[in-house]
């Protein structure tokens, strides 16, 4: 309306689009790295034992078909950006390890998601009880990471 | 008997009505992530809404008005103008949340893609808020939604330690894992949730719907004093749920469908469809709620004829106004954007808007030209004042907030 | 601005108790709000309520600063008369003054409700139920 009307509007849309590019800022000194490679695997952790989670309760009948595909497919796809967001920062030099490891501890995350999408799909309880020891393994590897980063 | 149907009915309502998306998402969210240490916000919200929504149906009861009615009276055009477009636009973001609310609740059970139920909501929302009578909206949402007790028996299911969860919510510390900031700007966020600016305005609207007169003041009164609480009570029993399964498994929330997955750990299948109807009540209730707000605050700012309690033929600048809302959100939800992250800002935004939408409540309710005998008493000044103070603080720090925790990352 | 006037004994201040009210007809449907009012000098020198002022025409001004000028701008863009002047309910139709004015003609004879209409005709009325029971 007035001039300090428009003025909070856009110190307001700053503010957001400041909180939003906050998500995606490239990485720059090797802190930072850490620091990014620490969110991308608890995410993933949040991710695998999400499908572990259906998967488990999939093999009890406890849930309903349509929605442990739904959840176990939301997991995947977020599994796949979280991995390929994190192949996508520049590493500081001296971190190429470290993006190696991790990125293929992320990888093996996305692959059993992946497994764990298929199993519940077909409703197989052979490959439902496969791709549980899978998940449980990838969690294991995924915690015993977070714990050496963090 | 029949007051007394009348008066149970109400209550059920009132529960099954208090929780939306917004909640939904929240409590489950924080409850991953902070465990029952920020419960007490759900609680310092609900009695803060318990005393606005009673001053704002009492309004109704008395001056035949609806609270926004009476905004522009008491400010001025201007400062009710700034007010119109302030809770518009929050009540606007809350109007696509829901209603993607319910693609996803529908996405669920059938797999069927969100982006392909939008425009079948979008028009049964506008189609019930077309052609359905106001009670009848008010009803079967209301008493659908208290399918969501399901969320109480799985916390019950669930065996967990009482006394450590009774500790954990009266001992609020922010857990080790994360920073203070962060705490703070979720406490924010279920302020936000559990006081949404909306829900007194369309109080007070349904109020003037539904004729209330000074002798509904009693009914009004204990659905509000008896169904809030028990509606929050709801809205912690999700955010248990949520901790006793997540918090161990180091899940956090970002979906609709983990939001359930703990009633089916607790409940099998049976559990999960009950919450499944729980989700659609709620997000397809509030839908409706927030649809019909929109049009309520611009008809009574303007004067235009308002509400479901004439024809469409009457009202017909209102119905014209759903319509916009309702094309207009369905076209926001379909450049694909996540209706949980949408649902997360308009819980922050709505603590924003919390003083501009409260402050003019507080002002007509002591108002004794529109209320004669029935202004406030000192018990409703003392917290509707304490209350104002709180408000300004959650809404001066959300945007801060929002910024250093990266809209709480 | 304060003017005054006194009906049956009883004081009303113009600001506080008419502007920005809702006006209401004998059925107690909604009519407008009165977004301004019409002021009339009178022979004694004193100013008096002549009129009240509704829609856009009359809220515009009222709004001040560029959105206030705007609007009146595409307001008079909008109707077809050379020199617009806004909706008006003469005071002498004003039979109440409580927490909304009641006038004693009902809503279709005031004629203040131009935009209703062509939402009506064009809008609500092409749709199906839209004279249904509430």
């Amino acid at each position: 309306m007035s001039v300090p009307g428009g003025g909070r509007l856009a110190l307001l849309t700053t503010a957001a689009a400041l909180a939003l590019s906050g998500c995606v800022t490239p990485a720059t000194g090797s802190d930072s790295y850490h620091d990014k490679a620490v969110t991308s695997v608890r995410a993933a952790q949040s991710e695998v034992a999400t499908a572990a989670l259906t998967v488990r309760l999939m093999r009890h009948g406890r849930i309903l078909q349509p929605y442990a595909d739904e959840t176990v497919t939301a997991s995947e796809t977020a599994t796949g950006a979280i991995a390929a967001t994190f192949a996508s920062v520049q590493p500081p030099a001296g971190d190429d390890r470290l993006r190696d490891d991790v990125g293929s501890l992320l990888s093996d995350a996305q692959d059993a998601v992946g497994h764990a999408r298929i199993a519940v799909r077909r409703a197989d309880p052979g490959a439902l009880r496969r791709v549980a020891a899978e998940l449980a393994s990838v969690t294991k590897d995924l915690t015993r990471a977070d714990r050496s980063l963090g | 008997m029949k007051k007394l149907f009348a008066v149970a009915l109400g209550i059920l309502t009132a529960i099954g009505g208090f929780v939306d998306i917004g909640d939904l998402v929240t409590n489950a969210l924080v409850g991953a992530r902070f465990g029952l240490s920020l419960a007490w916000v759900v609680v310092v919200g609900v009695v803060g809404i318990c005393v606005f929504a009673e001053m704002s149906g009492r309004v109704a009861a008395v001056s035949g008005r609806a609270t926004f009615d009476l905004v522009r009276e008491r400010l001025g055009p201007r400062v009710g103008l700034a007010n119109l477009l302030a809770s518009m636009a929050v009540t606007l973001l809350t109007f696509v949340a829901e209603i993607g609310g319910v693609a996803l609740s529908f996405e669920l059970v059938t797999s069927v893609n969100e982006l392909l139920w939008i425009p079948l909501v979008a028009a049964a929302v506008w189609l019930v808020l077309w052609r359905t009578k106001f009670s009848v909206i008010e009803n079967l949402f209301g008493l659908m939604g208290l399918a969501l007790i399901v969320f109480a028996v799985a916390v019950w299911q669930l065996g967990p330690d009482w006394g450590l969860l009774w500790h954990d919510a009266t001992h609020p510390t922010k857990p080790g894992t994360e920073g203070l900031p962060t705490y703070l700007y979720y406490a924010v966020a279920l302020f936000g949730a559990a006081m949404t600016p909306y829900e007194v305005f369309f109080f007070s609207s349904g109020g003037v719907e539904e004729g209330w007169t000074e002798r509904d003041i009693t009914t009004m009164r204990s659905n509000v004093l008896i169904g809030f609480p028990l509606g929050g009570v709801l809205s912690v029993a999700i955010a248990a749920a949520s901790a006793l399964v997540f918090l161990p498994a180091g899940i956090e929330v970002s979906t609709l469908a983990q939001v359930g997955l703990p009633v089916a750990v607790a409940m099998g299948k049976v559990g999960l469809a009950a919450a499944l109807l729980g989700f659609f009540a709620a997000t397809f209730g509030a839908a409706c709620e927030t649809g019909l707000s929109v049009g309520y605050s611009i008809g009574q700012y303007f004067g235009w004829q308002w509400g479901k309690y004439v024809r469409p033929h009457q009202a017909a600048r209102f119905h014209l106004v759903l319509l916009v809302s309702t094309v207009l959100a369905a076209g926001v939800l379909l450049t694909t954007v996540d209706p949980i992250k949408v649902t997360e800002y308009s819980v922050v935004f709505s603590a924003l808007a919390l003083p501009l939408t409260y402050f003019p409540i507080l002002v007509v309710a002591n108002d004794p030209d529109y209320m004669g005998r029935h202004t406030n008493g000192r018990l409703s000044n003392a917290l509707g004042s304490a209350y104002l103070v709180l408000v300004v603080v959650a809404s001066v720090a959300a945007i801060p907030l929002m910024v250093i925790t990266k809209a709480g990352m | 601005m304060s003017a005054e006037h006194t009906v049956a004994g009883r004081q009303y201040d113009a600001v506080l108790h008419l502007l920005d009210r809702q006006i209401i007809d004998p059925d107690k449907r909604l009519v407008a709000k009165v977004d301004d009012l019409e002021l009339t000098r009178r022979e004694d020198g004193r100013w008096a309520v002549s009129a009240l002022l509704t829609g856009p025409g009359a809220l515009g001004p009222r709004w001040h600063g560029r959105l206030g000028d705007w609007v009146t701008a595409v307001w008079r863009r909008l109707r077809p008369d050379v020199d617009p002047s806004a909706g008006r309910i003469p005071f002498s139709d004003v039979v109440a003054i409580d927490s909304a004015v009641t006038v004693a003609r009902r809503r279709e004879q005031l004629e203040v409700d131009g935009f209703e209409r062509w939402v009506r005709a064009h809008v609500v009325d092409r749709l199906p139920g839209g004279h249904h029971e509430p």
